[in-house]
C-alpha cells in the first residue's frame, strides 16, 4: 500500500491543480497569470477578475466542498448499514431534499438559503426514517440489497412527486428541472458561507466519530464489546449524513453517485480505518466532482451541462459492477 | 366441475373488467379543463353538438382514451410475458431496461434528427432499437449462472438510470419546454392525438392477440426447467420469440408516451391473483388491467388540479411504487420460506 504522506501530498496536489484549471477553464479562457493575479490581489477594474469572482470562484469552492460533503455522507452511511451501495442518491436522501426543496420554492417563492437548507434537511430526514422502517418491516434477504432496492423505490416514488409540484408553476419549472439535474452554475458567495459553515460542521463531528464508525465496522457485537453505544453512534452519523447531504442539495441539486463510488476508492486506497477515510474521502470527492465539473463545461460547449449529469454516466456503471459483485457473494 | 367453475369465475371477472373499463373510458370523456355533459358528448357523436365541444371531445379526449388502452394493455402483456420467460416476478419493461433504452431511442430521433427526415415509423424503429439494446444490457450484465431476480431489478436501475439520464441531457441541450422534458421521463398523454394512435394501434392490435395464441406456450415455461427443457429445443426458439414481443410492444408504447412506469411491473401480478387457469386468461386480464390503470391515472391526473394536468407517468408511478414495494416483501418471504 503507498505511504500514506504521499498519498496525502499528491491528492492535495492534485485537487490544488484542478482548482486552478477549474479557475482557467470556461466558455472565456483565463491564463494562469491572470488567475494567481486575481488570487493575490483583486481589481474591480480588470474584467477577467470580476469574471473570476463572480462566477468561477464561488463554483469552484462550491464543488469541492459537495464533494467533499457528499463522499463523507456515503462514507459513514456505508459503515453505519455496512452496505457498499449505501450513498445519499441510492438511498433517496437526496430525493426527499430536492423534494422538499422544490415544495418550499414553490409555496414561498422569496426564501432565503437558510430556510432552504433546512427544507433540504427536513426532506433527508423523513426519507432516512422511511427507509429505515421499511427496510425493518421487508424481512429476509440480504438486508444490503434490500434496502438499496426500498431506497431506489422510495427515491422514484419522490421524485414523481417532485416533477408534480413542477406542474403548479410552469415559470420557474425550466430552472428547477436544470437544478434537479444537479449543475453549479451560479452559485453566490452567500451561499457558500452557508454551505461552509455546516460542511464544517459536518466534517468535525465526522472526524470526530470516525473511530466509532471503524469499531462498528467490525460488526456490532464486537463494537458493543468494546464498549460503543452503538445508537448514538448511529443517530449521530445519520445526523451528519442529512446534515451534509442536504446543504449541498440545497445549493447546487441532487448529485448522485459520487458517495457511492468515492468510500470505494478511498477504502481501496487507505484501507478500512474511518480515522484516515474520512478525510481522504472528502479530499477524493472534492477531486471527482472538481474533475467532473470541469468535463461538465466541454459536452456542449461553451453551453453548461448539469454536473449531476456526469456523475451519473460514470457511476451507474460502477453500480452495476456493485450489483453484481453483492449477490455473488451471497450466493 | 372445478375447472368449470373456474373458467366461470374467470369470464365473470374479464366482463367486470370490461365494465369498468368501459365506465372509466366514459369519465375521461367527460372530465378535464372543460366538463362536458353527456348530452353534449351524445350529440358530438352523431355531428349535432356544438362545434368546439364536438372537436375537442373528437380530436382530443378520444384519442387520448385510446392511446391509454392501448399503452395499458401493451405495456401490461409485455410485463407479464417477462415476468414469465425469465421465470421473474420483478422483470417488466422498466426494470429490463427496455423503457429507459426505447426513451432514448425515441428521443434522439426527435431532437436530433432534422425535421424532413422525421417519421412516426422512424420513432418507433428506433424506440426498438433502443429497447432491444437496453434489455439485452440488462440481461447480459446481470447474468452470472442464471439470472437472479433482484440482481436483475439492481441492474435494471442502473441501466435505467443512465438512460435516462442521457434522456435528460438530450432534452436539456436542446432547450424545448418544461412539457415535453417530463413528458419523455414520465409519459404523457398530453397532447397526443390520433396520428399517435395510428402509429401504435397496428403494433398492439397485431402482437397482442399472437401472445394470446401462444398462450399455451407461455404457460409452459411455468413448468419447471427440467420438464420445460424435456418437451424439445423448441423452447428457447419460443423464448427468444417472445422476449422479441415483449421488446416490440414495450418500445411501441414508449415511444408514443414516454416512459410510464410500473404498469407493467404490476398489471400482471394483479392479473395473476384475479384469475387462474394459465394464460389463455391471465393475458386478457392483464391488457385489462393495465388500460384500467392507465385510464385511472390518466383520469385521476386530469382532476386533481384543473386546469392543469399531471403526467399519467407521475400518477401511476404513486400507485405502482407501494405494489412494487409489496411485492418485493412477498418475494423475500417466499424466499425465506424456501430457505
Amino acid at each position: 500500500m503507498i505511504p500514506k504522506w504521499i498519498l496525502a501530498v499528491t491528492s492535495l496536489a492534485i485537487l490544488l491543480i484542478l482548482f486552478i484549471s477549474s479557475l482557467m477553464i470556461g466558455s472565456s479562457w483565463i491564463s494562469l497569470a491572470t488567475v494567481i493575479d486575481y488570487l493575490l490581489h483583486y481589481s474591480t477594474t480588470v474584467k477577467e477578475h470580476i469574471i473570476l469572482h463572480i462566477l468561477r470562484m464561488p463554483r469552484a469552492i462550491a464543488m469541492m466542498l459537495i464533494g467533499a460533503n457528499l463522499s463523507i455522507a456515503g462514507c459513514i452511511m456505508q459503515a453505519l448499514t455496512r452496505n457498499p451501495l449505501a450513498s445519499p442518491s441510492i438511498f433517496g436522501i437526496n430525493a426527499g431534499a430536492s423534494f422538499m426543496i422544490v415544495l418550499c420554492t414553490i409555496i414561498l417563492p422569496t426564501v432565503n438559503g437558510l430556510v432552504l437548507a433546512g427544507a433540504g434537511f427536513a426532506g433527508g430526514l423523513i426519507t432516512v426514517l422511511i427507509v429505515l422502517i421499511m427496510s425493518l418491516a421487508i424481512r429476509g434477504g440480504k438486508v444490503e440489497v434490500r434496502m438499496a432496492l426500498i431506497g431506489v423505490v422510495i427515491q422514484a416514488l419522490l421524485s414523481s412527486f417532485t416533477q408534480g409540484l413542477l406542474i403548479f408553476n410552469e415559470e420557474s419549472a425550466s430552472k428547477i428541472i436544470f437544478w434537479l439535474a444537479g449543475s453549479a452554475a451560479g452559485v453566490k458567495w452567500e451561499e457558500i458561507q452557508l454551505l461552509l459553515l455546516f460542511s464544517i460542521i459536518g466534517f468535525v463531528m465526522a472526524v470526530s466519530l470516525s473511530r466509532s464508525l471503524s469499531l462498528i465496522n467490525l460488526g456490532e457485537d464486537i463494537a458493543r464489546g468494546l464498549g460503543q453505544k452503538i445508537w448514538t453512534v448511529r443517530i449521530v452519523g445519520s445526523v451528519i449524513v442529512i446534515v451534509l447531504a442536504g446543504i449541498s442539495v440545497s445549493i447546487v441539486g441532487p448529485i448522485g453517485f459520487v458517495g457511492l463510488i468515492v468510500p470505494h476508492m478511498t477504502r481501496y486506497l487507505v484501507g478500512t480505518d474511518y480515522r484516515l477515510v474520512i478525510p481522504f474521502a472528502g479530499v477524493f470527492g472534492a477531486i471527482l466532482l472538481t474533475l467532473a465539473d470541469i468535463g461538465s463545461r466541454f459536452v456542449n460547449f461553451p453551453a453548461e451541462t448539469p454536473v449531476g449529469i456526469i456523475t451519473a454516466l460514470i457511476g451507474a456503471p460502477y453500480f452495476v459492477y456493485l450489483a453484481r459483485r453483492q449477490s455473488r457473494s451471497s450466493s | 366441475m372445478n375447472n368449470l367453475i373456474g373458467q366461470k369465475r374467470n369470464l365473470i371477472i374479464i366482463l367486470i373488467l370490461s365494465v369498468l373499463t368501459c365506465l372509466l373510458m366514459m369519465i375521461s370523456i367527460q372530465v378535464g379543463a372543460v366538463r362536458i355533459s353527456w348530452l353534449e358528448i351524445g350529440k358530438a357523436f352523431i355531428q349535432r353538438g356544438d362545434a368546439d365541444l364536438t372537436y375537442i371531445i373528437l380530436h382530443y379526449r378520444l384519442p387520448r382514451i385510446i392511446l391509454a388502452i392501448l399503452v395499458g394493455s401493451g405495456l401490461a402483456v409485455s410485463g407479464l410475458v417477462a415476468q414469465q420467460i425469465l421465470r421473474n416476478p420483478l422483470a417488466a419493461p422498466d426494470t429490463l431496461g427496455i423503457s429507459a433504452g426505447a426513451a432514448l431511442g425515441a428521443v434522439s430521433t426527435v431532437l436530433l434528427l432534422p425535421v424532413e427526415m422525421q417519421s412516426t415509423w422512424l420513432t418507433s424503429l428506433t424506440a426498438f432499437v433502443g429497447g432491444a439494446i437496453g434489455a439485452s444490457c440488462v440481461y447480459g450484465l446481470s447474468y452470472r449462472n442464471g439470472v437472479d431476480p433482484i440482481r436483475l431489478a439492481l441492474v435494471g436501475i442502473a441501466v435505467s438510470a443512465c438512460g435516462s439520464t442521457l434522456v435528460q441531457l438530450l432534452i436539456i441541450q436542446s432547450s424545448t419546454n418544461t412539457n415535453t422534458v417530463l413528458l419523455w421521463l414520465n409519459g404523457s398523454l398530453w397532447g397526443r392525438h390520433w396520428e399517435q394512435v395510428i402509429q401504435l394501434a397496428p403494433i398492439i392490435i397485431i402482437v397482442v392477440p399472437i401472445i394470446w395464441l401462444l398462450a399455451k406456450s407461455l404457460d409452459i415455461f411455468g413448468l419447471s426447467e427440467e420438464s420445460s427443457k424435456g418437451l424439445g429445443l423448441r423452447i428457447e426458439w419460443m423464448r427468444a420469440i417472445l422476449l422479441l414481443m415483449t421488446v416490440i410492444l414495450a418500445s411501441g408504447s414508449v415511444a408514443v408516451v414516454g416512459m410510464v412506469g410500473f404498469v407493467g411491473l404490476v398489471s400482471p401480478h394483479i392479473a395473476r391473483r384475479l384469475v387462474s387457469g394459465g394464460h389463455r386468461y391471465s393475458v386478457p386480464v392483464a391488457a385489462l388491467v393495465g388500460a384500467i390503470m392507465m385510464l385511472l391515472a390518466d383520469v385521476i391526473g386530469r382532476i386533481l388540479a384543473p386546469p392543469l394536468e399531471f403526467p399519467v407517468g407521475l400518477v401511476t408511478s404513486v400507485i405502482g411504487a407501494p405494489y412494487f414495494l409489496f411485492l418485493l416483501w412477498r418475494e423475500y418471504k417466499s424466499k425465506n420460506r424456501a430457505g
